[in-house]
């Protein structure tokens, strides 16, 4: 009987933990989940939203996920995600509050920054590491003023 | 039959001392301290998130959370969580807090990643609370201990329960390699593409990246080899529940998978990396031997 229970307890738990990757479509949830990260057949090319900040002159400070949610990039990205499902006022709203934040900066880098804005960038994920650094297509989603 | 019986019930609750499952109980319990402690100010900041971001899941979900909490409820989940960590850490009433810590844990990470981003990293750590709170994992090395007559294997069962669940999680990641992109996974092509999309991503977003794995992700030769060995190492993490030998080794393949992953794409897996995650598989007790007597039982 104990021994029963024992086979029992393993198999309720095995098919807990597998379970969410024999589901269709396949489930992440947490604490059980399908385990998907680093699994799906990417695109070299990647489309990324960049948040970046703009002095007097054209060089360019891009803004860490901290400015954007947290410390989290993949936050940081979701954060960005959304703001553009909910159109121009979302990505308005969402430079705003970076705005907001880089003038709040004790970050000497930010002293001088005039604007923050929100980039679609394309490159290729491979070749970018070759050198080919420069974006295939670039796309300004928002710009915004920082006020001092 | 009866020999299957005989040979199933000592593989899957071994006759193992109290002291081996109490080690480990207070391992557990120490990392998800430190663990706790460096990510507090990190898991506070949920109270600022807009309303709009909050996407539910798990028990947060499940328990119809449906708006994210007000900032005075979250400062108390992470707070109690931290402090629960502590008397699981030590033993101290067990029976009743150990459970207490194992749902406070589920509910304070599950909020962390209702928002649109599931950290995977923290699942391994949550299943094993859950298990070693419902299991006999302070019958000594605790604070106040209560008087016990257990069978040994009942400690050797919680310990069997974790191992199952480290092996089974690798093995669904495999499985999810092979759903997402065929055995093709193993070419290194998707691996080569998913190494430089992630490090180009956390760059062009101004977080750490890997340098090395940037530098890497133009040479095609290397990616194969890593991919094979890390898709056998997540398909076959099973066989690491045939015998304590192949589980030492298996885990320390798992650990460096993870250096691995560290070390090419700046993803920290902590509760892997401190190795805590494999200790089921280890005669944990040993690591007593390096404490001052005072503090062993």
């Amino acid at each position: 009987m104990r021994t029963l229970l024992v086979v029992l307890l393993h198999t309720v738990v095995a098919v807990l933990v597998v379970g969410p990757a024999f589901r269709s479509p396949p489930r992440d949830d947490f604490p059980l989940s399908n385990y998907p990260m680093f699994s799906e057949k990417k695109d070299p090319r990647v489309t990324i939203q960049q948040v970046v900040a703009r002095g007097e002159g054209a060089a360019e400070i891009v803004l860490g996920p901290a400015f954007v949610a947290n410390e989290e990039v993949m936050q940081a990205a979701a954060t960005i995600r959304r703001a553009m499902g909910a159109g121009a006022a979302g990505l308005e709203t969402l430079c705003t509050d970076i705005a907001a934040r880089v003038s709040a900066s004790r970050d000497s880098e930010l002293a001088a920054v005039r604007e923050v804005l929100i980039l679609s960038r394309q490159f290729h994920a491979v070749k970018y590491f070759s050198g080919d650094t420069i974006p295939e297509h670039e796309e300004s989603l928002v710009r915004c003023e920082v006020l001092r | 039959m009866s020999a299957v019986w005989s040979y199933l019930d000592r593989r899957l609750a071994p006759e193992v001392p109290a002291i081996r499952l109490a080690t480990l109980r207070a391992l557990v319990g120490l990392f998800s301290l430190v663990y706790l402690s460096i990510r507090f100010i990190h898991l506070l900041r949920y109270r600022d998130f807009p309303a709009a971001q909050f996407a539910p899941i798990g028990v947060v979900s499940w328990l119809g959370l449906e708006t994210p909490l007000a900032p005075w409820a979250v400062v108390a989940q992470v707070t109690v969580t931290w402090l629960l960590s502590i008397t699981f850490m030590l033993g101290f009433k067990h029976r009743v807090l150990a459970p207490l810590f194992a749902f406070a844990l589920l509910w304070t990470l599950t909020y962390r990643s209702s928002w649109g981003m599931i950290f995977h990293t923290e699942n391994l750590l949550v299943l094993h609370v859950l298990v070693l709170a419902a299991a006999p994992a302070a019958d000594t090395l605790a604070l106040r201990v209560p008087p016990s007559e257990r069978s040994a294997r009942s400690y050797g069962l919680a310990l069997r329960l974790m191992g199952l669940i480290t092996v089974l999680g690798y093995f669904v990641a495999g499985v999810a390699k092979l759903r997402n992109a065929g055995w093709a996974w193993s070419s290194g092509d998707v691996l080569q593409v998913q190494v430089a999309y992630d490090n180009l991503r956390k760059l062009a977003l101004g977080d750490f990246y890997s340098p090395l794995g940037g530098l890497l992700a133009r040479f095609d030769f290397i990616w194969p080899p890593l991919a094979a060995t890390s898709l056998i190492m997540e398909l076959a993490a099973p066989v690491a529940l045939l015998g304590d030998r192949v589980g030492r080794w298996w885990s320390f393949a798992a650990f460096s998978f993870h250096l691995g992953v560290l070390a090419l794409m700046a993803i920290n897996f902590p509760y892997p990396l401190s190795f805590v995650a494999y200790a089921s598989f280890f005669h944990v007790e040993r690591v007593l031997r390096f404490l001052p007597s005072r503090f062993r039982t």
